[in-house]
């Protein structure tokens, strides 16, 4: 399945969620926040094909 | 009775596997299967989620109370905790003068947003005050972020800077220490140092902090493995003894929120943030322990809320130490622990290290008229 994370394309398994997705690329979820088509979402969420996901870090301080 | 027995465990076993459904999250993709409810007709082959309190699209999902929310619910949720934190550990007065530490990063921001809020329907004064540390390619990039949402949100603004206030900047302190591990210490030390001088000029009765649930758990951690009972017992909600008068009580109302939750509410509130780390971060101690304790979280949801609660806990425990009699720093007049306080001993270092090295930074510093007193008193 096709997706685009931060602007560039990929491809993951099908029904991958985002938390899957952020174990796969090492990203705990507590220091992430994720969007879909602009929108925020949470880590259960699945992900369809063809959806844009965003991956916002979350930097420590503040 | 066996029946009855046998009925009950199985009642408890049932609750019990209920209890245990983890979220897809734990699964590996390739492993993954439909959840409770799931939906994979049509176009979405997401399962059907959905808010705790509502049928509205979730935005987070919350391992450690196993919910849902909706971006109402959840907002609602952050401003009730502040509101609360603020309530149970009877942070406000009235008529108070709020001072806000602002940086320009999410939990100083977000806190600026939520106390202004609160402002609306209760008499509070606020003034932000930001600290110009002097670290290139950051520093400038938060300061104009936390200027542009204070005269967005009509607070006045403060900022002192250590250039203007010591006569170098953190990157300078940083070049001549030669210590990979002490730009935090001095940043922390010289940070509150202006923060409680900027305060006291401002006439502000209390300094709120944006310390949230992880800065909380990770300081108490970061001063058990030093073995610093002095700053446990200082950990409390609302930090500073009203007979210490050189010293602005600091409140951290954000102390139960997690840092994931603040920066999700700026992102879903429209909050203006620069989400650029410090430089520095990387060398800190907190910077480990905080990846330690994100994953433990990740493991066992809740370890973060159940580490500051006994930070908390045990800072209560510790009367005596929190008690210590503050006095005036010969120097600058701060309320120290000793004779000269910590953040005039390290500039006095710094100085000195400065002129050995010839760095230009000397002649501003001898300015302020201080640095030869403090050398006297080291001869």
């Amino acid at each position: 399945m096709k997706i685009t994370i931060d602007g560039k394309s990929a491809t993951v398994p099908e029904r991958t969620s985002i938390g899957g997705l952020l174990l796969k690329k090492g990203i705990s979820g507590q220091v992430a926040i994720v969007k879909v088509n602009g929108r925020a979402r949470p880590e259960t969420y699945v992900i369809n094909e063809g959806e844009k996901v965003e991956i916002i870090k979350v930097v420590f301080g503040g | 009775m066996s029946s009855m027995k046998g009925k009950r465990l199985k009642s408890s076993k049932s609750y019990s596997a209920d209890r245990m459904w983890k979220p897809d999250i734990f699964l590996h993709p390739a492993e993954f299967k439909p959840t409770r409810g799931a939906v994979n007709g049509g176009a979405s082959s997401s399962p059907a989620q959905h808010c705790a309190y509502c049928a509205g699209e979730p935005v987070i999902y919350n391992p450690y109370s196993s919910q849902h929310l909706c971006e109402k619910h959840f907002c609602e949720g952050v401003e009730r905790r502040f509101k609360l934190t603020i309530r149970t550990h009877k942070m406000l007065s009235k008529n108070d003068h709020i001072g806000i530490a602002l940086s320009g990063g999410k939990d100083s921001s977000v806190m600026l947003h939520l106390f202004r809020m609160l402002s609306k329907s209760l008499p509070l004064k606020l003034t932000a005050i930001t600290i110009d540390e002097g670290i290139k390619g950051y520093r400038p990039h938060t300061l104009a972020v936390a200027k542009k949402e204070a005269k967005r949100l009509r607070v006045p603004l403060i900022v002192s800077s250590f250039e203007k206030e010591y006569g170098f900047s953190l990157d300078r302190a940083v070049a001549v220490s030669k210590k990979a591990a002490l730009p935090c210490s001095f940043c922390g030390v010289f940070r509150r140092h202006l923060l409680n001088r900027a305060a006291k000029k401002a006439g502000v009765k209390k300094l709120a902090i944006g310390h949230n649930l992880d800065d909380m758990a990770q300081t108490f951690l970061m001063n058990v493995f030093r073995n610093d009972t002095a700053h446990i017992s200082r950990m409390m909600a609302f930090e500073g003894a009203p007979a210490n008068r050189g010293f602005v009580p600091r409140i951290r109302p954000l102390m139960d929120i997690p840092e994931k939750e603040i920066a999700l509410y700026s992102v879903l509130k429209g909050i203006p943030i620069h989400f650029q780390q410090c430089p520095y971060a990387t060398t800190a101690l907190r910077q480990k322990v905080r990846d330690m304790l994100n994953s433990f979280e990740d493991s066992q949801p809740g370890t973060k809320i159940r580490v500051a609660k006994s930070a908390l806990e045990i800072s209560r425990l510790l009367p005596a130490a929190s008690a210590a009699s503050l006095r005036e720093c010969k120097e600058c007049g701060e309320p120290s622990s000793s004779e000269y306080c910590m953040a005039c001993r390290m500039v006095e270092g710094l100085r000195e290290k400065m002129g050995r090295a010839k760095h230009a930074g000397i002649g501003k510093s001898e300015k302020m008229g201080k640095a030869p007193k403090a050398r006297q008193r080291k001869k």
